[in-house]
């Protein structure tokens, strides 16, 4: 089993495209090499309406995550290839003492995300420490695996947006040093991955900021963000492969696993822990 | 000079402003300027008439262009005229030539085999010599790898990584003869893109095969000689979220740096 096979952030629920059913999502992950899916939805999400005027499928979160569950349930005899899991991504708003019993009853695992904070290093380093550990209290309290989500995708954009490039005279991925990563990332990387590493809160590697860091054409900033991961890990950081897909639409959305980062780290399938967590089988 | 800075395919949009302030901010220095030009009567695209070009339009266009020059002083603008498949280029009169600094064209999309692919670079020499501009064949695999794609070619079950992949099993794939193309481009002296659209649809299908085999077609097409042009095809962008760009990877596996785009002296571009 390749790491692109792997996908344990693969969106699916309210922000699907107009007409779209479960199915279609789980038949292009199928189709796209995907065969161990978590498919997830933001848990604070509640619209009343869709862009288009048509109803939401679901229209209340715990509610949401119950339908999926049962949908995602129901797909399986179609998809026998595939193990399919469900975990919701939750805000920070999300704590473990504020959790939902029938949503945690139907996760599999959760998805927790930082504060999107574009700023400093020491605050946002501390959003991170503080997402962590209230991974971690998820985690325990609820008995489901959790990892932290894209944790550098709001200070890559805000280097973009202040007009911080890199150095004018980059010359490739190999003079990158750690502490030029975590200035421009505005991430102290060694305490955040040490305190993942002690926690034992595993951190994504996520598709959607690699592809975004690429739109942005200057391969400086996806090179920062592979060094950051690099980083991380020399600290004993583990790793969750997960697209962030919210669209199907080939080429304006549609997001792969980022496999070529795990390659470079040389992190295959079997370096996956979370897996064994949510009790995933390798093939 | 680095691959990425060079985009000579980089559609105008609604703010032909905006979209080089985006360029200049993601680090391109010499940009090719593009909109479609095409056969109303027989071809549609996606997004509408706005996309095609009449001759008043384009005049616009290059005004535009020049004026824009001084504010954007470090970067080397050109206007090229994107050619459909279905366009009478020997349409292209004296002032649609005189207000281009070059053309490039595209294959046709719905006739997929090899005498058809090799009727592509002839159509660019043709254009070519018409207009006496240099012109490149854009995004040559895009339509028909997708096609392929989705008509249900899959990644062999044991895919074991780009290195077993053979010349043979990427013509397979592509299913058309790939070397002769090359022969064809190469003995016309017709250059061809390495498109960034098309590396940005083909990852959505997630799985590196798909990429795979289009990295292979370009490196057989470079074995053979052909001469590669960087292009992105951004066509509408939102900074830090979408927005095509310059597969200059590519470039960099194939060993090819800015000082070997032979298309930039056809067009009097200078290497910075």
């Amino acid at each position: 089993m390749k790491i692109h096979q792997i996908d344990l952030h693969y969106h699916a629920g309210r922000e699907r495209a107009a007409g779209k059913s479960l199915r279609d999502y789980v038949m292009f992950a199928y189709v796209t090499g995907r065969r161990i899916l978590g498919i997830t939805d933001h848990a604070n999400l509640h619209i009343t309406q869709n862009p288009d005027g048509s109803l939401p499928p679901f229209t209340k979160s715990t509610e949401n995550f119950i339908k999926i569950r049962a949908e995602m349930d129901a797909l399986r005899s179609e998809f026998p290839e595939m193990q399919l899991f469900l975990g919701p991504e939750l805000g920070p708003e999300f704590t473990h003492d504020k959790m939902e019993h029938a949503l945690v009853e139907v996760s599999d695992y959760f998805i927790c995300e930082s504060v999107a904070f574009r700023g400093h290093a020491a605050q946002n380093t501390q959003y991170l420490l503080e997402a962590i550990e209230r991974c971690s209290h998820i985690a325990k309290h609820t008995g489901r695996p959790a990892f932290l989500a894209h944790p550098f995708r709001s200070q890559m954009y805000h280097r973009y947006d202040t007009f911080c490039y890199g150095p004018a005279d980059y010359a490739g991925p190999d003079n990158i040093t750690d502490e030029e990563a975590a200035d421009f990332l505005g991430t102290d990387l060694i305490a955040l991955g040490d305190w993942a590493a002690k926690l034992s809160v595993p951190i994504e590697i996520n598709g959607v900021t690699l592809y975004r860091a690429h739109c942005l054409n200057r391969p400086y900033f996806r090179d920062v963000v592979r060094h950051a991961y690099k980083v991380l890990f020399s600290r004993g950081v583990m790793f969750v492969p997960g697209s962030d897909q919210h669209l199907l639409s080939v080429g304006e959305g549609a997001t792969p696993v980022p496999e070529d980062t795990f390659d470079i780290l040389g992190l295959e399938t079997k370096d996956i822990v979370f897996l064994e967590r949510i009790g995933a089988r390798f093939l | 000079m680095k691959i990425h800075q060079i985009d000579l395919h980089c559609h105008a949009g609604k703010s032909l402003k905006e979209t080089l302030s985006f360029a200049h901010s993601t680090w391109r220095r010499i940009v090719g300027i593009t909109e479609v030009v095409y056969n109303e009567k027989t071809e549609t695209f996606e997004n509408g008439s706005q996309n095609a070009l009449s001759l008043e339009d384009f005049l616009q266009l290059r005004a535009e262009v020049d004026q824009l020059k001084s504010e954007f002083p470090d970067m080397q603008l050109f206007l090229a005229p994107e050619i459909s498949a279905a366009f009478d280029y020997t349409a292209l009169d004296d002032q649609w030539i005189a207000a281009s600094d070059y053309f490039f064209c595209l294959p046709e999309e719905d006739k997929i085999t090899t005498e058809c692919m090799l009727s592509q670079p002839e159509r660019a020499h043709a254009i070519s010599r018409h207009t006496g501009k240099s012109t490149f064949l854009a995004y040559p695999f895009r339509s028909l790898w997708i096609s392929r794609i989705q008509a249900g070619h899959r990644a062999p079950e044991k895919y074991a990584g780009p290195k077993g992949l053979t010349d043979e099993a990427v013509i397979s794939a592509l299913g058309f003869d790939l070397h002769a193309f090359a022969h064809m481009a190469v003995s016309l002296g017709v250059a061809v893109e390495i498109n960034g659209e098309t590396y940005s649809r083909i990852r959505s299908y997630n799985h590196p095969y798909y990429y795979d085999v289009l990295q292979r077609a370009y490196e057989i097409l470079h074995r053979r000689g052909v001469s590669l042009v960087p292009g992105s095809g951004l066509r509408g962008f939102r900074p830090g979220k979408s927005g095509f760009a310059v597969p200059e990877e590519t470039f960099e596996i194939l060993g090819i740096s800015g000082s070997d785009i032979r298309f930039l002296d056809q067009i009097g571009a200078k290497r910075i």
